[in-house]
């Protein structure tokens, strides 16, 4: 999607949502199966975001300084016996950017649907 | 897993090797890793909500597929960006401008060690093995010997002015003039024939060596300078 230098597609949006949403359930930290499946559950039957689309979003938005990333300690993931996972979370200019839009959660997951706000 | 997310996460991870090809090695482990995990988990996640495995694999390949045209957008973006990739063919392509000449060496050892091994036990170029057929020649030891002693420090030399050739480039200089004399031997020879292959290799590379130094003083000259002992020491310690 084409978009405005310094703008946000729903998608994003919905990211901030989501990834603010989970830290309120004091999950600040995210990895990117856990967060498709939250913007899942906020869209309903709208399925799991694609792996393209999800991590092609989650880097632009870590380049744009809205999330920031780091890989977890390879010893926790061996003693669970799967691979590491790549943990995001929202920054404050994560969060300022969010608030700039003026949008409760809802209203974002209805831009990530499609629908008016 | 098993067997139908088995085959589904492995076509998404070929997916992923063939799409990241070629890029830089971090960026291209990081995304690899990442999709891993996520099929991973996304496996784990069908089992325990007790979807059949059918299922997870049919979504894992429908996130698959609706997300090629981001994949290859974003691979796209990352080539244009060029930082990434970029950043290790350049310094590989630099890194081969500058130090070119150190092939010469090597060339000229490889060269060396087959002609030594012909002139023990055979004429010229005749192949070594065709004469130890024939049998055992009586001088071959003490041919073998001085020939070898010579051939250890042909060999010898180069690698030690290699090994040196950051920390002491006086040192390079002053073990490849020897060495490039010694290529030149064959020069004397009235009919030196394909043996002329040394000279040529022994000047081409200690021009190589020359010019190369002399790059790297004019471009920061403290990298040519041999450390005063105490100040490396000293640098350590810190």
């Amino acid at each position: 999607m084409r978009r405005k230098p310094g703008t946000l597609i729903p998608l994003e949006v919905a990211i901030l949502a989501a990834g603010l949403e989970l830290g309120n359930t004091g999950e600040v930290e995210f990895h990117g199966f856990q967060l498709a499946k939250e913007l899942r559950d906020r869209g309903s039957e709208r399925g799991l975001t694609a792996h393209g689309t999800l991590y092609k979003a989650l880097d632009r938005m870590e380049r744009a300084g809205l999330l920031q990333s780091r890989w977890e300690d390879p010893r926790v993931a061996a003693d669970q016996g799967r691979p590491r996972r790549r943990l995001y979370r929202v920054t404050g200019d994560g969060e300022r950017t969010f608030a700039r839009l003026n949008l409760d959660r809802a209203e974002a997951t209805a831009i990530w649907m499609g629908e008016p706000a | 897993m098993t067997r139908a997310d088995e085959r589904a996460a492995s076509v998404v991870r070929s997916w992923t090797r063939l799409y990241t090809a070629r890029m830089a090695t971090s960026v291209r482990d990081e995304r690899r890793e990442e999709i891993d995990s996520d099929l991973w988990e996304h496996a784990c996640a069908g089992a325990d909500a007790g979807l059949a495995r059918r299922s997870v694999a049919g979504q894992m390949l429908a996130r698959c597929l609706l997300g090629v045209g981001a994949d290859l957008s974003w691979r796209a973006q990352m080539s244009l960006d060029g930082r990434r990739i970029e950043e290790e063919g350049v310094k590989m392509g630099e890194s081969f401008k500058r130090n070119w000449w150190i092939v010469g060496p090597f060339a000229l050892i490889a060269f060396g060690v087959y002609a030594t091994l012909a002139h023990i036990v055979g004429d010229g170029f005749e192949s070594p093995w065709e004469r130890t057929a024939a049998g055992w020649d009586p001088t071959l030891a003490a041919r073998a010997g001085s020939v070898l002693l010579v051939g250890s420090l042909f060999v010898a030399m180069p690698v030690v002015a290699l090994t040196v050739r950051r920390t002491h480039p006086a040192w390079t200089i002053g073990l490849f003039l020897p060495w490039v004399l010694m290529s030149l031997i064959p020069l004397m020879w009235g009919d030196a024939g394909v043996w002329l292959i040394m000279p040529v290799l022994g000047i081409t590379t200690f021009i190589g060596a020359v010019v190369n130094l002399a790059q790297r003083s004019v471009e920061d000259p403290t990298t040519v300078r041999s450390a005063p002992p105490s100040t490396t020491r000293e640098a350590r310690l810190l």
